[in-house]
């Protein structure tokens, strides 16, 4: 994290226990495009929804004892994200680790809350396509209020998405929107679907970008880069070589050939009776 | 005595056992493990502000405060997209259980989410859906016509004096077993019947859709010794709840 420039400006946020992190270094920096990086910090600084939390909505609480005015202090629970949460859509949920004491003077035994998961069959519209996606009750009831999965998936900012997954899934539907590419039977059906979500069609450049981890995106930028230089081959270059010697010294050859440097048994004053 | 108290003890444990584990069994009595919610049973001191308060490992002894789904879960509205049986039709605007949106009615494509967009889209087409055959026919017909199809009537009719089976006699007979039904719609077997037996007669239902309900006609005497004791199939069989006649088995 020593290398990263984000770390040194802008406070990264409380508790590192995220699902994925985007960490670049500075000879890599200039090959990522500009909006990519936005939306990398904005996921590294941006405090997520409490879910396993609820904070006070007052400024000042008064002291229960003395009645003074105490300001108040809203310190996030830790929450854990496994790998597993990057193959599933938890909605915002992971474990939760602490201790838990029976009374005040009880000692304190470890305790962990795991999140119950379900594998549910979801449909996406825009892709036209059926997931099998391990979820939670919580991310059911939240597609419930958003009117849909595409809805889900396109309106929630990736901090509470929290999930790989998701993010693939949202690229492809960015992707599809800004091409135009769905529905290729049915245009009277792409039309509805594009009218529809026509709030979320970008340029397909930046949408190609959106939710790809730093390794995957300094591969494609990597890509994008050979492909627009590509190798050129040596034997060009010797040509071009040859052909400026030529312009400037001319076609007459006055070295000697290599083959008379190769035999040993020849001599220069032979040459030299041959050449008359 | 001793011997006496023990046993009695182990009895009565044994009925708590017994109760606990018949419980079990019928209801799902444990929690639904969602989403927790916690707080911090020692708060970290306060900070200056704009700087993070440092966390002991006091700070990390939580306590448990709810699940989040402990209270039941509202109801969804829908729009339905096709004719459901027992919910509603075309059109309709319904509010049903999450449990039946999720796992039936969406996955079948027969519901939508009342979003304000498709509850502009579904209102155009409601004059034209008047006229169709199932707005007429009602939405719960299906049912009804499925539960009278599985029927055995009794129908009492007097020992004493003679008689003709009548339209009102049905009627009466159906409206004791909690079916109201008018004359016009039961339409009686051709040849008249003077004598006990087994019939069956059509009922229609606003004049679209008719089923053949099975019966009995019995004769009563005002002497109930001459009553005969007939042993008859039960008048409704159960068509949907089947598990509350399982948990009657357990209970008794």
């Amino acid at each position: 994290m020593a290398q990263m420039k984000i770390g040194k400006s802008i406070r990264i946020r409380w508790g590192k226990n995220l699902p994925y992190v985007y960490r670049w270094t500075n000879e890599t920096e200039g090959l990522l495009p500009e909006h990519y990086k936005q939306r990398c910090i904005e996921f590294m600084t941006k405090d997520p929804t409490p879910v396993h939390w609820r904070p006070n909505p007052n400024k000042y609480i008064p002291n229960p004892k003395t009645g003074e005015r105490v300001r108040v202090q809203n310190v996030p629970v830790t929450v854990l994200y496994p790998a597993e949460c990057n193959k599933g859509l938890w909605g915002g949920e992971g474990i939760v680790a602490g201790y838990r004491k029976k009374h005040e003077r009880a000692t304190k035994f470890p305790k962990i809350w795991r999140p119950s998961l379900q594998k549910r069959v979801l449909y996406s519209e825009i892709l036209n396509k059926h997931f099998l996606i391990a979820v939670t009750l919580r991310t059911m009831d939240l597609i419930d209020d958003h009117f849909g999965f595409d809805n889900y998936i396109l309106k929630t900012h990736e901090v509470d998405l929290c999930s790989k997954l998701g993010m693939d899934i949202k690229r492809e539907m960015l992707v599809a929107l800004a091409t135009k590419s769905i529905y290729p039977d049915d245009p009277v059906k792409r039309d509805q679907i594009l009218e529809k979500y026509k709030d979320f069609i970008m340029p397909v450049e930046e949408a190609e970008w959106v939710g790809l981890s730093v390794p995957e995106a300094l591969r494609k930028a990597r890509e994008a880069e050979a492909k627009n230089n590509p190798p050129r081959p040596l034997k060009d270059m010797f040509i071009v070589q040859l052909a400026q010697k030529i312009a400037e010294t001319g076609l007459e050859d006055t070295s000697e050939s290599f083959i008379s440097k190769l035999n040993p048994f020849t001599t220069k004053p032979l040459k030299t009776e041959e050449k008359p | 005595m001793l011997k006496t108290i023990l046993q009695t003890a182990s009895q009565c444990s044994k009925g708590l056992l017994s109760v606990k584990k018949t419980s079990a069994s019928l209801y799902n009595l444990d929690l639904i493990r969602t989403t927790v919610i916690v707080e911090r049973m020692y708060p970290p001191k306060l900070a200056k502000i704009g700087k993070k308060p440092s966390l002991q490992a006091r700070n990390k002894v939580l306590k448990f405060v709810c699940r989040v789904h402990d209270e039941k879960t509202a109801d969804i509205s829908c729009i339905l997209t096709d004719f459901v049986e027992g919910v509603g039709i075309r059109g309709d605007l319904v509010t049903v259980k999450r449990r039946l949106f999720r796992n039936k009615l969406y996955p079948a494509g027969l519901a939508v989410y009342a979003s304000p967009e498709n509850i502009e889209r579904f209102k155009k087409d409601e004059n034209d859906l008047r006229n169709q055959k199932e707005s007429r026919l009602g939405v719960f017909a299906e049912m009804t016509l499925k539960q009278l199809s599985g029927m055995y009537l009794r129908i009492p009719m007097s020992g004493d004096n003679p008689w003709i089976l009548n339209k009102t006699h049905i009627r009466v007979a159906l409206r004791k077993a909690s079916v109201e039904v008018k004359d016009e719609c039961i339409t009686l077997p051709t040849q008249a019947i003077t004598e006990p037996g087994e019939i069956t007669f059509q009922v229609t239902i606003n004049g679209l859709k008719s089923v053949l309900v099975r019966g009995m006609v019995l004769l009563h005497h005002k002497d109930p010794k001459l009553n005969q004791i007939l042993d008859l199939p039960p008048t409704f069989q159960p068509t949907v709840r089947i598990w509350k006649k399982k948990v009657a088995e357990t209970v008794s």
